[in-house]
């Protein structure tokens, strides 16, 4: 755990007078998976959005300290935030193609970013997909509305919409939780594969998931960060009596 | 029953009830004004009628039936004790007995019961003409200038072969009259403006001066020649003429250029009529009004209603937008927003007319005033854009319908789901990329449904309009041939005000009556067309993005 990417630095965060985080730090290591666990309402997804900046969005949001990536601060007044989206790429809970067809979904990105040669679109697009293990499932239904797909493969065409702009961070919002179990175990076949390439944070309910995907997990309870460690010391030997209680079921 | 009450059977009944009211009126009104509107058309039957008049005097008339009445006895029929086994009332015929300058009246009341001999003469002619209204008579002769070259028999088709020579020449007549002389007359009128803006600027440029005076003497060449080619056509169209007689025995001529339409209505098969009725519908689309726009066409009106709609929407659409855009989007939701967001709901409920004011007031006078002052000085004081016109009546029209695109834009943008903004900003777009490529095709039902409603509104609105550029008859369409083929400073004509124009403002109140029905279905059929082609597109879009209904 020495490279560490993303150095969230005391970070708070609340709506309108909620404290949502509460002084949070954390150091996640480059090119692995960590995963934030937790009860519902404890903050996980409120931490996730941060490192992107999605919270900028809502209203009567107030943010103390501050994430950094690579030792730049994202929340510095000269941050660009839509370049920050590009290097941190997002996955929701539920699948949400936008109602063009699956190449313009994924070619989205690309688009944004200026580039409109057909041929350069078509390869990078095939070669999103194909990381997403999709391309053989769509390829020959490329211009059909995206809208069509099942939602397993929706949620691998987001997948591919965000590796498209080759990011170098993938933020996973609850990726399978609306999946059903076929559909759950591709996408964490995909994570593993994934793995090597990007720095890859989970948000998730799901403690087999955590334990099967991840090497860094987090565990969180009503905005603050309770522990945080390897994967295999986490879930074998919690340090913290809260930890166990919630990976053995007694929490309340 | 009282179990009954407490289902939902009759809660469900008077929901149906309500909504079959509802549809029964909507169908009642569209079928009345298509009835009386539609009916107008056709060649109705003339009748001649014997009867004695209130002086007890045999008098005769010739005309079609245009109507009926029971009479409570206002007229005649009350003195007559004898005839009173009606009930209610004499029974009264409405005669549409024509040839206005003989009998003063159109119309004429004919108490049923003093009808002493009644039939349909073979004879019986129906003459449609340019000015006066129809006459009704019999055909004696066609002249020559004066000299009779066929009667009674021969007549007929000697008359179709004059009308037509006729009809070649008033049409040539007619060309040079609209298309060539006054475009000529423009291109005058402009170069004058012209030279009078370049005196005015006390010019050195003395060039450029002589050539557009050289330029003036042509065009006066040019319009003097026209001139005297209608100088000769004019006395040849006045050539032919027929020679008819009333059913009082009284004789007319009639100049055959005055004649639109001539024929035997008892003589006519089922097929001629129909010709007559497509001949005479087609006229009412694509003609020109005729006498006080009591007869002819509406099909200025027409244009003149679907050009105003358009111009509006083509101003209102982005504005709208836009607008909703910024209060949706862009603005911080707070009391400010919201108290601006009430306004532009309200100003929905203003009445038309004070728009109709607040155009003429700012629009007009002000706007307009100062383009005049800026663009035209030359034409000082002849107005060009500082008086009522299309341009105007648009933007006012714009104005009134601006909160309807407001307010469904706004709820179509609200409609669309969180999760498809935030994917798109997830991937490094900015928030104007978001709502160009993501939002707004998702919401563009949403403002074809304002648009829609703004149309319906405008199309149908008519006291704003009065003040701010429809005229009763307009002299030229607002867009031409000659340049800059749309012209936004002209008067328009206008179906709304065309309706009110005909049924309350003319002199012939029953003559025009059915064609206040037929212009009111017109005015209806042009808004449902409308509005059919904006909902095709809706749902065009609607299937293209259907994430919006998930």
């Amino acid at each position: 755990m020495t490279d560490c990417l993303i150095k969230v630095d005391n970070l708070s965060l609340f709506y309108g007078a909620k404290r949502a985080l509460h002084k949070i730090n954390m150091a996640i290591p480059r090119q692995r998976v960590t995963t934030f666990i937790g009860p519902s309402g404890c903050g996980k997804s409120s931490l996730l959005r941060c490192i992107n900046r999605l919270n900028d969005l809502l209203e009567d949001v107030k943010i103390d300290g501050s994430v950094f990536i690579d030792t730049q601060d994202i929340y510095a007044r000269s941050s660009n935030v839509p370049a920050l989206r590009r290097r941190v790429g997002m996955v929701f809970q539920r699948p949400n193609p936008f109602p063009k067809s699956t190449f313009e979904n994924v070619a989205y990105g690309l688009r944004i970013q200026g580039f409109n040669q057909r041929k350069v679109l078509d390869e990078k697009v095939e070669l999103a997909l194909r990381k997403a293990a999709l391309w053989d499932e769509v390829k020959n239904r490329l211009h059909d509305n995206a809208l069509n797909l099942s939602s397993g493969q929706q949620q691998r065409l987001v997948i591919a919409r965000a590796i498209a702009i080759e990011p170098e961070v993938l933020l996973l919002d609850e990726p399978a939780s609306a999946l059903d179990p076929i559909s759950t175990l591709k996408i964490e076949e995909l994570i593993s594969e994934l793995r090597n390439q990007y720095t890859i944070i989970i948000v998730t309910h799901n403690m087999q998931q955590a334990a099967r995907v991840s090497d860094v997990t987090a565990f969180m309870n009503k905005g603050e960060l309770i522990e945080f460690g390897t994967t295999s010391q986490l879930f074998t030997n919690p340090s913290k009596k809260q930890t166990e209680d919630y990976l053995t079921g007694r929490y309340s | 029953m009282k179990s009954w009450l407490r289902t939902d059977t009759p809660w469900i009944w008077l929901n149906a009830a309500a909504v079959s009211i509802s549809l029964l009126l909507v169908l009642g009104l569209l079928l009345l004004i298509a009835i009386q509107g539609l009916g107008h058309f056709w060649p109705k039957t003339v009748a001649e009628m014997t009867y004695r008049d209130e002086q007890d005097q045999v008098r005769m008339i010739l005309g079609e039936i245009a109507g009926t009445n029971q009479h409570g006895g206002l007229i005649a029929g009350s003195a007559d004790a004898g005839n009173e086994t009606e009930g209610q009332g004499a029974f009264q015929y409405l005669i549409k007995s024509g040839n206005r300058e003989v009998n003063g009246y159109d119309f004429h009341w004919v108490p049923a019961n003093k009808i002493e001999r009644w039939h349909y003469p073979d004879q019986a002619t129906v003459i449609e003409r340019k000015e006066w209204g129809n006459y009704y008579g019999f055909i004696e002769s066609i002249n020559e200038q004066g000299r009779v070259i066929a009667t009674n028999l021969d007549a007929w088709p000697v008359l179709w072969a004059k009308l037509d020579e006729t009809s070649i020449r008033v049409t040539k007549i007619q060309q040079i009259e609209k298309e060539v002389i006054s475009k000529i007359s423009l291109q005058l009128e402009q170069s004058v403006l012209r030279k009078q803006r370049l005196l005015m600027e006390n010019t050195t440029r003395t060039d450029e001066l002589s050539l557009l005076e050289a330029e003036i003497t042509g065009l006066e060449h040019q319009y003097q020649r026209y001139q005297d080619e209608l100088d000769q056509l004019y006395p040849l169209i006045k050539r032919y003429s027929l020679v008819a007689r009333d059913v009082d025995e009284q004789r007319q001529i009639i100049p055959l250029a005055d004649i639109v339409r001539i024929y035997q209505p008892n003589r006519l098969s089922g097929s001629d009529k129909i010709g007559i009725y497509g001949a005479r519908f087609t006229e009412f689309i694509t003609g020109e009004p005729r006498e006080a726009n009591s007869e002819g066409g509406i099909f200025p009106a027409l244009f003149g209603t679907v050009m105003m709609v358009i111009v509006m929407s083509i101003v209102v659409a982005p504005l709208g937008v836009v607008a909703a855009i910024y209060l949706q989007e862009y603005a911080k939701q707070g009391f400010v927003t919201q108290l601006i967001r009430i306004s532009v709901h309200n100003l929905a409920g203003v009445p038309s007319v004070v728009f109709g004011v607040f155009g003429l007031g700012f629009f007009v006078t002000v706007l307009g005033g100062e383009m005049d002052r800026l663009f035209y000085p030359q034409a000082y004081p002849v107005p060009v854009f500082a008086t009522p016109g299309l341009l105007w009546a648009s933007l006012t029209m714009a104005m009134l319908t601006l909160p309807v695109v407001i307010v469904s834009t706004e709820e179509g943008l609200l409609r669309v789901p969180r999760s498809i903004r935030e994917g798109s900003l997830a991937l490094g777009a900015t928030q104007a990329e978001t709502l160009w490529r993501t939002v707004l095709p998702l919401v563009s039902p949403a403002m074809l449904t304002g648009l829609i409603l703004a149309v319906a509104r405008a199309a149908g609105e008519v006291a704003p309009l009065m003040l701010v550029g429809v005229v009763k008859l307009a002299p030229a369409l607002p867009v031409d041939s000659s340049f800059p083929f749309v012209h936004l400073e002209r008067k328009f004509m206008h179906l709304g005000f065309h309706i009110y124009d005909v049924g309350f403002q003319s002199a012939h109140i029953e003559a025009a009556r059915p064609l206040v029905y037929a212009t009111a279905l017109l005015l209806v059929i042009v808004i449902i067309s409308l509005n059919l082609t904006a909902v095709c597109i809706r749902n065009y879009l609607r299937k293209k993005y259907q994430a919006m209904e998930e």
